[in-house]
């Protein structure tokens, strides 16, 4: 049902309705932002992003051959859309290596553990980093095309994916460890 | 319960979206972005207008130039039967005074040299009155142009053959 309301929405924006246009782009802003500023980490150019991403989509409608895929469609303009914007300050891969040693991490985590807390993590990745976690491991991008969109060889995307997600996986464990700590103080001094 | 980190990232990708755009400022951008094309589209209309106005244009002065050059004179005596007359006894007399000058053009010219570059010098501006009566048609200005290059022109042919008639005396008196 909302895949048919969808595919009206675009059909009518094809007409310059601008109605549809707002309809449309309320459907998708929230989900694109968050595509946006976990690839980029912050949210000002996040906006920007949002807005730019939504005006090509708009005006570039006839390139779209399948109305049902708008949405996949405007990711991907999303998407690349930050990788530009990250070539402009062309971030380094190596990176990545200096911030931490090379010990094997644990990635398992507690199935509890907050979504939110986790999206406010990524955020705070490196930039190489955080761009192939958020391609791969949220929106499904094969290492193959990760390479191509970022001009790296497909090897480097599986070692740089890797690296992100022991990285991640750090963060989030110290993070726990901190909040656990502060907790068992709360208590004690509740205690006492 | 201890879950996989990439496992987690596919479960949770929707409840991942944690943050909130400034939706109403993001629209205004967008909606002010998407009126720049209409402006794009304007700027077309008045691109293909000049360039529609331009070739209305080139076709009216080709058109023009074309039917100029069908009537437009080619000689005074495309102007006036009179002064087709006035040129061709203009034409006759220094004709006939550069049949004179003629067999003296291959012996040593110093004497004449700077004559002979005058009348070269006329003949160029001749060409150029004559590309003048074409392109404008008849005009006063011209006309007398022309008029007065056949005086010239005579008045610089007798000069010379006064030169070569001194320069056949001195060699004469020379002789004897």
């Amino acid at each position: 049902m909302l895949q048919k309301s969808e595919i009206i929405l675009v059909g009518q924006c094809r007409k310059g309705n601008v109605k549809a246009q707002y309809n449309l782009y309320r459907l998708y802003a929230k989900g694109m932002y968050n595509v946006a500023i976990r690839m980029v980490g912050d949210s000002q150019v996040a906006e920007d992003i949002l807005q730019e991403a939504f005006i090509k989509a708009f005006n570039g409608l006839d390139k779209l051959q399948n109305d049902v895929a708008f949405g996949s469609w405007l990711k991907r303009i999303v998407i690349n859309l930050c990788i530009d914007y990250s070539r402009k300050d062309r971030f380094v891969f190596a990176e990545i290596d200096e911030i931490k040693g090379s010990d094997f991490i644990s990635e398992e985590i507690d199935d509890e553990t907050d979504p939110a807390f986790v999206h406010e993590l990524i955020k705070k990745l490196p930039e190489g980093a955080r761009q192939i976690l958020v391609m791969r491991a949220i929106e499904g991008y094969r290492h193959a095309e990760i390479g191509e969109e970022l001009g790296i060889s497909e090897s480097t995307a599986k070692t740089q994916f890797f690296r992100a997600r022991q990285l991640l996986a750090e963060m989030i464990k110290e993070k726990w460890n901190e909040d656990r700590s502060r907790k068992i103080s709360e208590r004690k001094t509740a205690s006492a | 319960m201890k879950t996989d980190l990439e496992k987690y990232l596919k479960e949770k990708r929707l409840l991942l979206d944690a943050d909130q755009p400034d939706e109403n400022s993001v629209w205004e951008g967008i909606r002010a972005g998407l009126a720049e094309p209409g402006k794009v589209h304007a700027n077309w209309f008045w691109k293909i207008a000049a360039v529609f106005l331009f070739g209305v244009l080139i076709t009216y002065v080709a058109m023009n130039e074309l039917r100029r050059g069908e009537s437009q004179p080619a000689s005074l005596a495309d102007i006036s039967e009179e002064l087709g007359k006035q040129e061709a006894e203009f034409k006759k007399v220094a004709n006939s005074k550069w049949d004179q000058v003629k067999p003296y053009l291959s012996e040593d010219k110093s004497d004449i040299r700077f004559l002979l570059d005058e009348l070269n010098e006329l003949e160029t501006i001749h060409k150029i009155y004559q590309s003048d009566l074409k392109e404008l048609g008849s005009n006063e200005y011209i006309i007398r142009a022309l008029l007065d290059y056949y005086q010239k022109k005579i008045k610089i042919l007798d000069r010379i053959l006064l030169e070569i008639e001194k320069q056949n005396n001195y060699e004469e008196k020379v002789t004897l």
